[in-house]
């Protein structure tokens, strides 16, 4: 059995015209001298050239490395013999590596032992603590400027009126944001650009922008008090102002062990750069688990955390006030997901708002927390949709999702079926990216992108 | 704090905003004060959300016998889907549909969306999502189940008489569609005021399911005013049978179609064709031109258009022959050609297997004719016919790969796996000594790519790398991958 199933396998390609050279590159007539072990497939395929290509896949992560030209990656050929395996494992003959199967597997092991070692090094590495605390205190005192310029811009715009500030053109806010970038508060940027499109959303912009307002109006209140607040806190208020934090710190840390569940997935694009947001739960712990990663330009995200699978392993959470974002520290072999069983789940919206509004009191700028449902359904009020759980109580969904084919799809797969829905909630709306049926093994992947 | 609800105060709070602070009045701190208390309340309102509830749930569809396609053919056809064909996704609904299996519930949605949008929906897709199908489209207006001939209006009158020129013409098509002699009487009910321009139009819809019932009113319109309207009245009288101006037509054939006998002892017979030495000027009112193009005889010219508007039992009527020998019987005349040509347009319009097959066959004999032009005559036929006369023709043409493929390509619809197999295996036997690519080649190899029967894959790759070159262009290879995704298809589903 293949641990990775077609669906997954067509998730990985960068494009949809990749996605569809791998499809008919997945095909035992394009092969030869398949073969497959322990942790790697590989194959050669015939291409233009005289030499066939050597395809290699690296099963754990999946890993790719293809010997032809392409600039794709991973290229239809890693695309297609993978999709192969999971379409017809049984044509892949269990063999000895070859060695340009093994020589690779064996740089891609001293690689990664390589990085470890140079993060250790780095650590050990003596710092000049004089030189630091001047450089800290130097960054402070431009925040704490920047800082108090976007407390005057803000409360500027309230005098002057939001219906003013919606004819500003698009200039305006790009210049604010970029006056926060230049005073190293590059958090604060984000959140200004996100104002216009918020002026711009239709049906209940105006309480929506004002709350958006007050979220920041209190950010700053707290940026300009960070040294009196409890140490959680003003790490959340750090982060939310830019400073990024140093990924092996995070990974040094002790991790939360438990089975976790890939509960769902969601994509959002910004300019040239993807980023994804994969949800996970843990079955005994009931904790949310938030990873973040990025595709840039055509090169498809990583496929260890497929939706749909559990596995038990250990996650660092990222230091915050209410820890949520968080990187995989170890990783157990995935496995499809085993049933509700469990309290990660909740059963009414009740329950699930109450875990909302814990969060909240603890994270009050938290604007999308995870929702997982047990026994939902969709229900419909006129031309409004909602998601149900089943004491008949509803959360209006997202009017994108609404307008999309994946409330169809949502609807086809939940009607009169015990089923788990994922969805994505910012106070307001609910946004499905995933569903769970565990009867049918049926694991319908809802957020949008190209491919469905 | 204020005793009302913080949604009723945050209602409050976001009007000033909304005007602005300095305008509604509340001194320098305003702003400050406005954002502290939304903070506050904010968070409250989203941490206090009150919910809605006593919502009901989306019935669940009827249950559904058929069982889902197993998940080999389910993810072919996610990956249609991601790339749609229309062949392809109407032939995986066409194999679901025959071993009796359905799309997967969460899968149906994606289908319809696609479907919805084709401009021809085929009806095989909308089955294969079985009562899930029915069920969604019956919750989601955009894919309510298209009619496939659409009724007509019950204000249809009001529209024809009030409606712009396009809704008149649009009504008229779908009148003429479901019911032929309403469409008639809606023409004459407003004839005498409809401008040259509006009759002609509606004249055209009459070629739509003519019959004799039409006849009277065209034979009149063959005097109407305006020249178009009488040309496109004669236009629809040369295809009804019985009509009027068919038996004129067919006098004045009689006196240019005769015979002679052949061979030594005279048994044989010969159709012989003696053009009209003077135009008639009765023949202009049954559209006939008097003016040939440039560079063609006159005599000629009107031999053709007499004979395109004669029927072809003229033809049998005068050599006492079947169909095929009738056309052998003319095949050394000097206007052959032309009179071959204009049986093939009366035998496009009819559906005599007979002639429909003699002709088509012909035509590809003659090689001053371009067969393709009457492709209708293939279309006319059953499909066996269609195979037989394929594979006759392109074993017998002289000319290049190009007109075998396009001959074989010209078998619509999909192939029997013996015709599949012994057109491809036909190709490899007259390769050409060179391969070269042309776009001839590309579209019919592309045309036969969607035939094909698929267990005839092997051999039609075989026949292509005969006729093209190594380094196929992009349009063959997409080709050959139809081929083997439809072969891995058929498979998928018997697996």
């Amino acid at each position: 059995m293949s641990p990775w199933t077609i669906e997954q396998v067509n998730a990985l390609a960068p494009d949809a015209s990749s996605a569809s050279a791998g499809q008919s590159l997945a095909s035992v007539r394009k092969w030869s001298s398949l073969g497959r072990s322990e942790r790697a497939v590989w194959g050669l395929c015939q291409g233009s050239g005289k030499d066939p290509y050597q395809a290699r896949v690296d099963l754990s992560e999946p890993a790719f490395k293809c010997s032809c030209p392409s600039r794709k990656f991973p290229c239809k050929h890693g695309l297609g013999l993978l999709l192969l395996f999971a379409k017809d494992a049984a044509q892949f003959k269990s063999s000895p590596e070859p060695a340009w199967v093994a020589d690779w597997l064996a740089g891609r092991a001293e690689r990664s032992e390589k990085k470890l070692e140079q993060a250790k090094v780095a650590e050990e590495k003596p710092v000049d603590p004089e030189a630091q605390a001047k450089r800290a205190a130097k960054r402070s005192e431009r925040m704490q400027e920047g800082i108090a310029a976007c407390r005057t811009w803000l409360e500027d715009l309230v005098r002057q009126g939001l219906a003013a500030a919606k004819s500003e053109g698009a200039s305006t806010w790009d210049r604010a944001a970029a006056r926060m970038v230049d005073a190293q508060a590059g958090g604060l940027a984000g959140w200004i650009a996100s104002i216009p499109e918020s002026l711009a959303s239709g049906d209940g912009w105006d309480l929506r922008t004002l709350d958006l307002l007050g979220r920041l109006h209190l950010l700053l209140s707290a940026a300009e008090r960070i040294d009196r607040l409890p140490p959680d806190l003003s790490v959340t208020v750090q982060s939310l102002l830019g400073k990024a934090t140093n990924k092996d710190e995070v990974l040094a840390q002790e991790g939360v062990t438990d089975t976790w569940i890939v509960a769902g997935q969601s994509i959002s694009e910004d300019g040239t750069v993807r980023s994804r947001r994969t949800w996970l739960f843990g079955r005994s712990t009931a904790r949310r688990a938030l990873i973040l990663d990025f595709a840039p330009g055509s090169r498809s995200f990583d496929a260890s955390l497929p939706f749909g699978v559990e596995f038990d392993g250990e996650l660092a959470f990222y230091p915050a006030s209410l820890p949520l974002r968080a990187l995989v520290k170890d990783k157990g072999e995935s496995r499809p997901f085993s049933g509700a069983d469990g309290t990660f789940s909740d059963r009414t919206i009740e329950q699930a708002l109450q875990r909302y509004a814990q969060s909240l009191a603890v994270d009050p700028w938290l604007n999308r927390w995870p929702l997982l449902l047990g026994g939902a359904a969709v229900g419909r009020d006129g031309d409004r949709w909602w998601l149900l759980d089943s004491t008949g109580r509803g959360l209006p969904f997202r009017p994108s999702f609404t307008a999309s084919v994946h409330l169809w799809r949502l609807i086809a797969a939940s009607a009169g079926r015990e089923v788990l829905i994922t969805a994505e909630w910012d106070g307001e709306y609910a946004t499905p990216i995933g569903l769970l049926d565990h009867a049918t093994h049926q694991f319908c992947d809802l957020s949008p992108r190209w491919a469905a | 704090m204020t005793a009302a609800p913080p949604h009723g105060r945050l209602r409050t709070l976001t009007a000033s905003a909304v005007i602005g602070t300095d305008r509604a009045g509340g001194g320098t701190d305003a702003a400050p004060r406005l954002l502290s208390e939304v903070a506050l309340l904010g968070a409250q309102a989203r941490a206090g959300l009150c919910v809605a509830s006593g919502l009901q749930a989306v019935e669940p569809p009827p249950p559904d016998a058929r069982p889902v396609a197993h998940d080999r053919p389910q993810a072919s056809l996610l990956r249609l889907l991601a790339d749609p064909d229309a062949g392809l996704i109407e032939e995986w609904a066409t194999l679901a549909n025959e071993r009796g299996v359905r799309i997967a519930d969460a899968t149906v949605p994606l289908v319809l969306d696609w479907w919805a949008r084709q401009p021809q929906r085929s009806e095989a897709v909308f089955i294969a999502c079985g009562k899930v199908g029915e069920w969604l489209a019956g919750l989601n207006r955009i894919w309510r189940k298209p009619v496939a001939a659409a009724d007509i209006p019950p204000d249809a009158d009001e529209i024809w008489q009030t409606g712009k020129a396009a809704e008149r013409a649009a009504l008229l098509t779908t009148v003429r569609r479901v019911d032929p002699a309403r469409a008639l009487a809606l023409i004459r009910s407003t004839w005498s005021a409809d401008s040259a321009d509006e009759r002609s139009r509606f004249v055209t819809v009459l070629f739509h399911r003519s019959s004799i019932a039409d006849e009277p009113f065209l034979e009149a319109a063959l005097d109407d005013k305006s020249k178009s309207v009488r040309s496109v009245a004669a236009g629809v009288l040369r295809f009804i049978p019985g009509s009027r101006l068919r038996q004129r037509m067919r006098e004045r054939a009689r006196s240019i179609v005769g015979t002679e006998k052949k061979g030594l002892l005279k048994r044989g017979v010969r159709l012989t064709i003696s053009p009209p030495q003077q135009f008639d000027k009765a023949w202009e009112r049954d559209g006939i031109v008097e003016e040939a193009a440039s560079g063609r005889g006159k005599r000629a010219w009107w031999t053709r258009q007499i004979l395109e508007s004669t029927g072809l039992d003229v033809w049998t009527e005068v050599s006492g022959l079947a169909p095929e020998s009738t056309l052998e019987a003319l095949s050394g005349d000097d206007f052959a050609d032309e009179a071959i040509e204009a049986m093939a347009v009366q035998a496009s319009a009819s559906t005599d297997r007979a002639w429909c097959f003699a002709l088509a066959d012909a035509l590809t004999e003659r090689p001053k004719i371009p067969w393709t032009r009457y492709s209708p005559l293939w279309q006319n036929l059953p499909k066996p016919d269609r195979e037989a006369l394929a594979l006759r023709a392109a074993d017998r043409i002289k000319a290049g790969p190009e007109d075998r493929w396009q001959l074989i390509a010209a078998v619509q619809g999909a192939w029997s796996p013996e015709f599949s197999r012994a057109a491809m295996e036909l190709m490899v036997r007259h390769a050409p000594k060179r391969t070269r690519d042309t776009w001839q080649h590309w579209h019919a190899i592309e045309e036969a790519s969607r035939h094909l029967h698929p267990s005839a894959a092997d051999e039609f790759e075989k026949a292509v790398a005969s006729v093209v070159s190594d380094d196929p262009t992009p349009s063959i290879k997409r080709s050959i991958d139809r081929v083997r995704l439809r072969a891995d298809m058929h498979k998928e589903f018997t697996s």
